[in-house]
């Protein structure tokens, strides 16, 4: 008894000592449609999970809903006939994953799930395919009710089922030792919603490259069950842990989330911290260790800058991930309240990959994890906005011409990074941005991302840094726990911009940017100071981008002037009174337009700066000396 | 040590000619190299008011927006690089042969050195291709073993950190094997000035560096130290100092020849060093 009491006594203490999160935190931000009360036996040996699921799902629907879709994306990881490795060749993020053994394959079972009668529907299933008709693709499952749900009802489920991990293909996977990322591991029900015709019906698209997140909010309760010589960190809070005969439970609770992530190693450093009362929790491997103080501060940033200029964080606490190298194609993700990174022993502060990606991450907490658009449909609503983000937080803090890199003289921003991906594509082919991720072939970051980020940049210089913030922050507000869509956004902007005040069609801006491949070029083709008649101008918009922008004239007497253009495509004559001196001409001299494809050619000068030009052709001539001499070291 | 050190550098100064001489081969080269470089940029952005941003410093956007834009906009100057490296480096056998040359029996003088230099091209082209042949052999070699043995490395590796430290040693092993190779050509070359048989000379180059192994290292990691130290003051001191104005212009120019000046300065005390041990070697 006297012993009984005593492990009651540690196990309260142990427990009180390793709950994290401030409770105060409003856990009653969304709808709560789908929960999930979840209990995990990890055998890590086997690399399996035995799980068992509680859901109450809800029907918001005005249907009555007679079946329920789950997200089954471990079997993607099944074989190589999946719709998601079907056309990769053999090769994820440019590493084999085809030559393996039997066992080092993964997949997701649901051996039983009774309804509130206890009748067992899991033998009344079958597996969707929706993009491609792929039958080998295991993916999305249906499960016939006994008892449907009517409209507003809650049904209550008690699943067992088994996630057998692979050796990791793309995030999800197990590594040396011991090392696992959980997620998307439990059968995740599918979004029932309406379509854009009003109807409801389900929004289960399978897993393939391209796509990842679209699920409802709720709440999470996780109580993972593994050896005590592992870490486990995830999504949520720690509210409880406790230890004994060699095996641990780590009980995490989360409210409003759209998913639920966990890792596990048994070499993590833990660095813990607390900032603007948000709690941050950093797992990395002891090799990384040196990288603790830039993940920290990454993270600080990104919190500080969101909270002020978008909202605030709606979460008590942050997790970060960082894979050891073997376990590398585990990171670079987000999860709600959870992201994996990724490092490389001896990255230089002055390259700060590190602190783009962590920032990066973290901003998709923000799109992704609170405005929970579909990922999958419209990528570009998260992708794209944080891309926007983690320009304009590492431009503030590190510098706009040195955020990106900054060694032994040269250097680039994030923000001329992203814009720089961006003028690389080659638009017509490769299609517009708002487009599903099963529909883009080719450089989808540089789309997705770069191009979109390059978007609201644009639409920055054209309404001022204040009306954007507003536009997010109102943005924000309005639909956070929501899942908003293009629509929600470009009412938003027109709520707040407005079309009059803007001076220009935001209708039209979205149309040309998001459904358009249409580039912009703006060009000072020629000036002619000698005509009798008039002196002259050349001007032209090389693209079919319809913006306003700035024309600065500088005359020869040092006097400026400066004059709007609708930038209509085509060329545009210009005329000055006869015997008017212009010395120079300059469209969009601040470079607001971020969309232009080149900034070279926006201006014309007759007293060109040829500094430069003879300081770039020194440096030439000393490189090719240096080369010659060390090429001819043995000759 | 000091007096030492003294008379190698007093020897260098002996044949500052001769290395200037290369020093103005390589400028000369470079020149065409700027020419080519400036009238480039001069077409793309010679009447941009985007060259105002260059002056500051180093922007990214001004070089990226002109490549993206203008897909072979640098192949002149890539194609002249391409074409004018290995006319160079028949030259580098005429010139650096007679340095040797020079370096080996005591005389002094361009003429001389282009004399000797051309006398010994054929020969000494064949010590290249050898230096050549083996290092390309030695490192392919090291890292074919490297890659049968560890496979992907990132997943053999438990961390990074051993895989780091593994490549490390790999880049040491060939520094060994590049030292080892640089000072047998230059002592072959000595031999075969004085002895005037290629055979003998490649023996001899052998015996040498058996012998003298540890000095021959030692000096090959000096010179590497050297040019390591000389790149890191070049972009403590020139790195990027933008172009406000003529006069930073002109003493950045200024700054980068004296640099160009200095690594040819090394490599005459590289030769001068092997001469010094060799003088002491019968072989
Ligand atoms: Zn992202």
């Amino acid at each position: 008894m006297i012993r009984f009491s005593f492990i009651i006594i540690i196990l309260f203490l142990h427990s009180f000592i390793t709950a994290q999160c401030d409770t105060a935190y409003d856990s009653n931000q969304s709808s709560k449609i789908a929960n999930y009360d979840i209990s995990v036996e990890l055998d890590h040996k086997n690399k399996v999970a035995h799980c068992h699921q509680t859901l109450r799902w809800k029907n918001t629907s005005l249907d009555t809903i007679r079946s329920l879709r789950f997200y089954m994306y471990m079997n993607a990881f099944k074989n190589m006939k999946s719709s998601y490795l079907k056309d990769s060749g053999g090769k994820i993020f440019g590493r084999n994953i085809a030559d393996r053994g039997t066992d080092e394959w993964g997949h997701i079972t649901i051996n039983k799930m009774l309804d509130e009668d206890d009748q067992d529907l899991s033998k009344n299933t079958k597996f969707i395919q929706d993009l491609d008709n792929n039958t080998n693709d295991e993916t999305i499952i249906e499960i016939t009710l006994q008892n449907p749900l009517l409209p507003g009802e809650i049904g209550i489920y008690e699943m067992d089922f088994t996630t057998k991990m692979p050796k990791t293909i793309a995030r999800s996977g197990y590594s040396k030792k011991d090392f696992f990322l959980f997620v998307h591991w439990f059968p995740q029900v599918c979004v029932y919603e309406q379509d854009k015709d009003g109807i409801w019906g389900w929004n289960s698209h399978q897993f393939v490259p391209g796509t990842e997140f679209f699920a409802d909010f709720g709440d999470y309760n996780v109580r993972i069950s593994a050896s005590d010589h592992l870490q486990i960190g995830g999504s949520g809070c720690r509210i409880s842990e406790s230890k004994a005969d060699g095996k641990q439970i780590v009980e995490f609770q989360a409210y409003d989330l759209i998913d639920f992530g966990f890792v596990v190693y048994s070499e993590f450093d833990v660095h813990t911290s607390t900032f603007q009362g948000i709690d941050i929790e950093i797992l990395m491997p002891p090799e990384h260790c040196a990288f603790a103080d830039r993940y920290r501060e990454a993270v600080e940033h990104g919190l500080e800058y969101m909270s002020a200029n978008v909202g605030p964080y709606p979460y008590p606490k942050i997790t970060v991930v960082d894979p050891p190298v073997h376990a590398l194609n585990s990171g670079f993700m987000e999860y709600p309240m959870m992201i994996t990174a990724a490092s490389f022993y001896g990255i230089p502060k002055s390259i700060r990959s590190v602190e783009s990606l962590v920032i990066h991450e973290f901003v998709h907490m923000y799109f992704m994890a609170t405005l929970a658009s579909n990922e999958k449909e419209e990528a570009w609503l998260d992708e794209g906005f944080v891309t926007y983000y983690e320009d304009r937080i590492l431009d503030h803090y590190h510098g706009k011409k040195s955020s990106f890199f900054d060694v032994l003289g040269y250097r680039s921003g994030n923000a001329e990074n992203s814009r720089l991906e961006y003028i690389k594509l080659d638009h017509s082919r490769l299609g517009p941005i708002a487009r599903p991720g099963w529909e883009i072939k080719g450089p989808y970051k540089g789309l997705i991302y770069a191009k979109t980020s390059s978007m609201l940049r644009t639409l920055e210089g054209l309404v001022g840094i204040q009306s954007m913030d507003k536009l997010m922050q109102t943005y924000f507000d309005a639909y956070k726990f929501k899942h908003p869509k293009e629509a929600d956004f470009r009412s938003i902007a027109a709520e707040v911009l407005g079309d009059e005040s803007i001076g220009f069609d935001l209708d039209l801006f979205f149309d040309q940017c998001l459904h358009g491949t249409d580039i912009c070029d703006y060009e000072v083709v020629s000036i002619d100071n000698n005509s009798e008649q008039s002196t002259k101008v050349i001007i032209a918009q090389n693209g079919g981008l319809l913006f306003p922008v700035n024309i600065e004239i500088i005359y020869q007497n040092g006097s400026t002037a400066y004059m709007e253009w609708g930038g209509t495509p085509g060329q545009k004559i210009i005329e000055f009174e006869p015997g008017t001196n212009i010395k120079a001409v300059n469209i969009d001299p601040n470079c607001t337009i971020n969309l232009d494809i080149n900034f070279n050619n926006n201006s014309v000068t007759y007293e060109p700066n040829k500094k430069p030009l003879v300081k770039y052709a020194a440096k030439s001539t000393h490189w090719m000396q240096a080369i010659l001499e060390y090429a001819s070291f043995l000759f | 040590m000091l007096q030492r050190i003294k008379h190698i550098w007093n020897r260098v100064l002996t044949h500052r000619s001769e290395v200037t001489c290369i020093y103005l081969f390589q400028l000369i080269y470079g020149v065409v190299i700027g020419c080519i470089s400036y009238s480039t940029l001069d077409d793309y952005i010679g009447q941009s008011m985007a060259l105002d941003r260059l002056s500051s410093g180093f922007d990214r956007s001004v070089f990226m927006d002109l490549i993206l834009n203008n897909s072979g906009a640098l192949s002149p100057i890539v194609t002249s690089g391409i074409v004018l490296i290995p006319i160079y480096l028949l030259f580098s056998i005429i010139l650096q042969g007679g340095l040797l040359h020079n370096i080996r029996i005591g005389e002094r003088g361009i003429k001389t050195q282009l004399r000797n230099g051309i006398h010994y091209l054929i020969p000494f082209l064949g010590y290249v291709c050898i230096s050549v042949l083996i290092i390309l052999v030695f490192s392919f070699g090291i890292g074919l073993l490297y890659k049968s043995i560890v496979g992907d490395p990132l997943m053999s590796f438990s961390s990074e950190k051993p895989f780091i430290h593994s490549l490390l040693l790999i880049v040491f092993i060939i520094s060994i094997i590049v030292n080892l190779t640089w000072g047998w050509s230059v002592v072959a070359r000595y031999k075969y000035i004085e002895s005037g048989s290629f055979w003998a000379s490649i023996r001899s180059g052998i015996i040498f560096i058996k012998r003298h192994f540890i000095k021959t290292l030692l000096i090959g990691y000096l010179l590497i130290g050297l040019h390591l130290s000389l790149a890191y003051i070049y972009f403590l001191v020139v790195g990027d100092t933008g172009a406000s104005s003529w006069m930073i212009v002109a003493i950045g120019i200024l700054a980068q020849q004296v640099f160009s000046w200095m690594r040819v300065i090394i490599r005459g005390i590289g030769y001068i060093s092997l001469d010094q041990i060799e003088d002491t070697f019968i072989g």
